[in-house]
């Protein structure tokens, strides 16, 4: 705006004035400052490592500070391959991190226990905790992360802070499991290759 | 050991000395095979080690073969070197699956023999007589399903995919955290007499009362434990380091391993041979091009494959670049743990310029799957050499900048010299390897006493440590990363011309555009890619020395397209197993430096 003569102050507008909705300054700093609890087992561990050094520079996206404890996290990014020994860990620290929280399941480990369709690995993270993005790849290069990460970011900015279902925490039931026991048989299931290249000679 | 065709002169030895407990031997690949009476075992490994003409000081690795059909079906497997000699040899127990699955523990004769043994039992239901810790160590201890190595095991497991999950969300984390597991007391006599004194200077800290007079109180023998991991930035991966403290000083330290076991060598019984070269970029990520190279010539070797000019050199190129690529991100990721931030960003920045090399090649960053069997999966694009020279000639002047920042900063010396020592005689009888044996004055590296590829024709050095601390690991892998600058130079110096692939129509894909429009071709295609290649039975243990150390490959085939076992010899997990040798007695904070001077990966540790 500009003023059009002195003492005229009706186009004014105070800068200590912003009328918005909640919903969109709450989802605005929420999305803009995402604290990452790098949750890094395996090979995406080193992806997200090189997504955090000089070249792709995580700290563009206001994930600067990576929180090495679950307490001060927003967003578990699960990079790497989750064997049933370590199912339990991930659940606690899911379980540790306050609401609002977000995960992002990186890399085809992760997200559907990728080419380990064996005795030793869950068949994705999604049976144990929720996840918001998956991004695939074998490991994603630093860019397929960023891009799961603005995802991520355009989905925190369609959230309202008026809807308790968004924040229900999803608790063990009493199957010992998180979802029914069919879901996770379901979810395990092979496929594409994997039905294949498991045969004995 | 390549090529040699007469049997070592141990097996005539043993079978004057040991009669009837020595079985059958034979001469496979270069290497004997000799099969020992299992009541017998201890008594000839023993003086295996202790005759002054045998000498086999260094236990390369404790495995167990499970074959499909044969009457003893069950064998363990030790792979034994001499040093001194250079010499190798292959001792194995044949054992009956009704029989008692049970030999004798060689801990008391190597101790690196201790995590081996328990791996073997974990894998495949083998005791060991005399083991001092006989537990499950990939698997969690409650695990019930069984030993998931035997054939009888089956690749999913033996439960429903929702009774997996629910079996291991139902585990006690807090498990093996007590005092009763860490009881010091019971360890101490068996602790070595340099750490006695060690921990006895460490716990006297003379303290002031309240009189003003120094005095030396009684310490209560109150310990604190602490549980680090597995999810934890200085751990470098999912370890787990149960500690007791007394104090700062780390009485003792019990790694909890197996947080990351994924089952690569049940996977591998169930692939072709070209199949688990992608299983193999995922062990040890750091350094993928070695560990597709490593398992390439064992499954060369076992085929009787010769591989091009070219592709040796080309592939003298990549293991180079993958120790480099690893050595850097040990060198950052080591100084963040002891606090050091710039030489992270600056190692990353050269880890870039090499993943664009990388890229080029193969069009992946980091799980290159570079090699096929008898050759590789693509030649180098036009320039790249080009490329490669400058980026070799530009990263010793980083790693002169990351030295003058590090070897003159007060706080890296004193964080790193005398801290974590192991002697030259322990790093070997601990089976420690690579730039870890190497930093405790053991000139041993694969390339020099048993060359692969071309090695034997370049000119580098092997850097050997002083003192075997911390410093001596970080200076050794520095060289390490300056005479492999050499060796690449050297090879783009030398590059043939020709192609890359054998000629050899047995394993090598006729070329696609034949494929698509000649009938023979195609079919040829599809055999091999549907039916596998078939590779004549026998057995290959193939060294190559990786940039955390030897990674083996033991390779058993029964003449079929798929291994009856693939076998890693994984480096680091023999070097991780040596951590409370070399950290108790130690500060806490000096745990942080030992345990990331190791260089562990966990992909490889608990594959």
């Amino acid at each position: 705006m500009e003023l059009t003569a002195a003492g005229d102050r009706s186009g004014f507008v105070s800068p200590n004035w912003v009328t918005t909705r909640l919903d969109d300054l709450v989802n605005w700093s929420r999305a803009n400052s995402l604290w990452p609890m790098a949750f890094g087992t395996a090979c995406c561990a080193i992806e997200f490592m090189a997504t955090a050094a000089s070249r792709f520079d995580l700290a563009r996206f206001g994930m600067e500070r990576v929180a090495y404890s679950p307490r001060q996290a927003d967003v578990l990014i699960c990079a790497g391959r989750l064997p049933f020994k370590l199912a339990p860990v991930i659940r606690r620290i899911w379980d540790q991190m306050p609401q609002p929280k977000w995960c992002i399941s990186m890399g085809a480990c992760a997200s559907t226990g990728g080419i380990f369709d064996n005795y030793a690995m869950v068949q994705g993270i999604d049976t144990i905790v929720p996840v918001d993005v998956y991004v695939p790849g074998c490991p994603p290069r630093p860019e397929g992360l960023l891009y799961g990460i603005m995802l991520l970011q355009k989905k925190i900015k369609g959230e309202s802070v008026f809807d308790p279902t968004l924040r229900v925490e999803q608790l063990v039931d009493q199957n010992g499991l998180f979802l029914e026991p069919a879901a996770v048989d379901e979810l395990s299931e092979p496929f594409g290759n994997s039905v294949h290249q498991t045969r004995s000679a | 050991m390549s090529g040699a065709t007469t049997p070592n002169p141990s097996v005539a030895t043993l079978r004057e000395r040991f009669g009837a407990s020595i079985g059958r031997s034979a001469v496979v690949h270069g290497t004997t095979i000799v099969v020992v009476a299992r009541e017998r075992s201890h008594d000839v490994l023993a003086w295996l080690r202790d005759a002054p003409d045998e000498r086999y000081d260094y236990l390369a690795d404790v495995t167990a073969v499970e074959y499909r059909d044969r009457e003893r079906p069950l064998e363990v497997v030790y792979q034994l070197r001499s040093i001194p000699r250079n010499a190798f040899l292959r001792v194995k127990i044949e054992l009956d699956a009704s029989g008692p699955l049970e030999v004798d523990s060689v801990v008391d004769l190597w101790q690196g023999a201790n995590w081996l043994e328990r791996e073997v039992w974990d894998m495949f239901g083998i005791r060991f007589a005399g083991h001092p810790d006989l537990r499950r160590i990939l698997m969690w201890e409650t695990y019930d399903e069984g030993h998931p190595l035997r054939k009888n095991f089956p690749l999913r497991g033996r439960f429903s995919r929702a009774e997996q999950v629910r079996r291991a969300l139902g585990a006690d984390l807090a498990a093996h955290y007590s005092m009763d597991e860490l009881s010091i007391a019971d360890a101490y006599a068996a602790l070595p007499a340099d750490m006695h004194g060690r921990l006895k200077d460490a716990v006297r800290v003379p303290l002031v009362s309240a009189d003003h007079t120094a005095q030396e109180p009684e310490l209560g023998s109150d310990h604190m434990l602490i549980n680090i991991g597995p999810q934890h930035p200085a751990t470098h991966g999912v370890l787990r380091l149960v500690v007791e403290l007394d104090g700062e000083v780390v009485m003792r330290v019990i790694p909890h391993i197996g947080y990351l076991h994924s089952g690569f060598e049940k996977l591998g019984e169930y692939r072709h041979y070209n199949q688990i070269i992608p299983l193999t970029d995922r062990t040890d990520y750091l350094s993928a091009p070695a560990n597709n190279i490593g398992f390439a010539l064992a499954a060369e070797r076992l085929m009787g494959i010769e591989i091009t000019p070219r592709c040796t050199v080309l592939r003298v190129i990549a293991c180079e670049l993958s120790r480099i690529i690893s050595h850097l991100v040990w060198a950052g990721t080591t100084a963040i743990d002891i606090g050091a931030f710039t030489v992270f960003l600056w190692m990353f920045q050269e880890r870039e310029r090499a993943y664009n090399l990388l890229e080029a090649w193969t069009g992946a960053r980091m799980t290159t799957s570079l090699t096929r069997v008898g050759g590789l999966m693509a030649d180098v694009p036009d320039g790249w050499t080009e490329r490669l020279r400058e980026w070799a000639r530009h990263l010793p002047r980083t790693l002169d900048e990351v030295d003058r920042m590090l070897l003159r900063n007060g706080i890296w010396l004193g964080r790193t010299q005398d801290v974590g020592v192991m002697s030259a005689a322990e790093a070997a009888n601990w089976s420690l390897t690579g730039p870890m044996l190497r930093a405790s004055g053991v000139a041993f590296d694969v390339r020099k006493d048993q060359p692969y590829l071309d090695y034997d024709s370049y000119d580098f050095e092997v850097p050997v440590g002083e003192r075997g601390d911390v410093y001596d690991r970080y200076l050794v892998r520095m060289e390490e990363m300056r005479q492999s600058v050499r060796i690449i130079l050297q090879a783009v110096e030398r590059l043939p011309d020709g192609p890359i692939n054998a000629d050899d129509p047995r394993v090598i894909l006729p070329p696609k555009r034949n494929a698509m429009s000649d009938m023979e071709s195609m079919i040829h295609h599809f055999k091999q890619v549907m039916e596998g290649v078939p590779a004549p039975a026998g057995e290959v243990y193939f060294p190559v020395e990786n940039p955390k150390g030897e990674l083996g490959t033991y390779l058993v085939s029964d003449g079929t397209a798929k291994p009856v076992r693939w076998r890693i010899r994984p480096p680091s997990f023999l070097n991780l197993a040596a951590l409370p040798r070399m950290a108790e007695g130690h500060l806490l904070s000096d745990l942080i430096a030992i345990n990331a001077s190791v260089d562990i990966v966990m992909g490889e540790i608990d594959r």
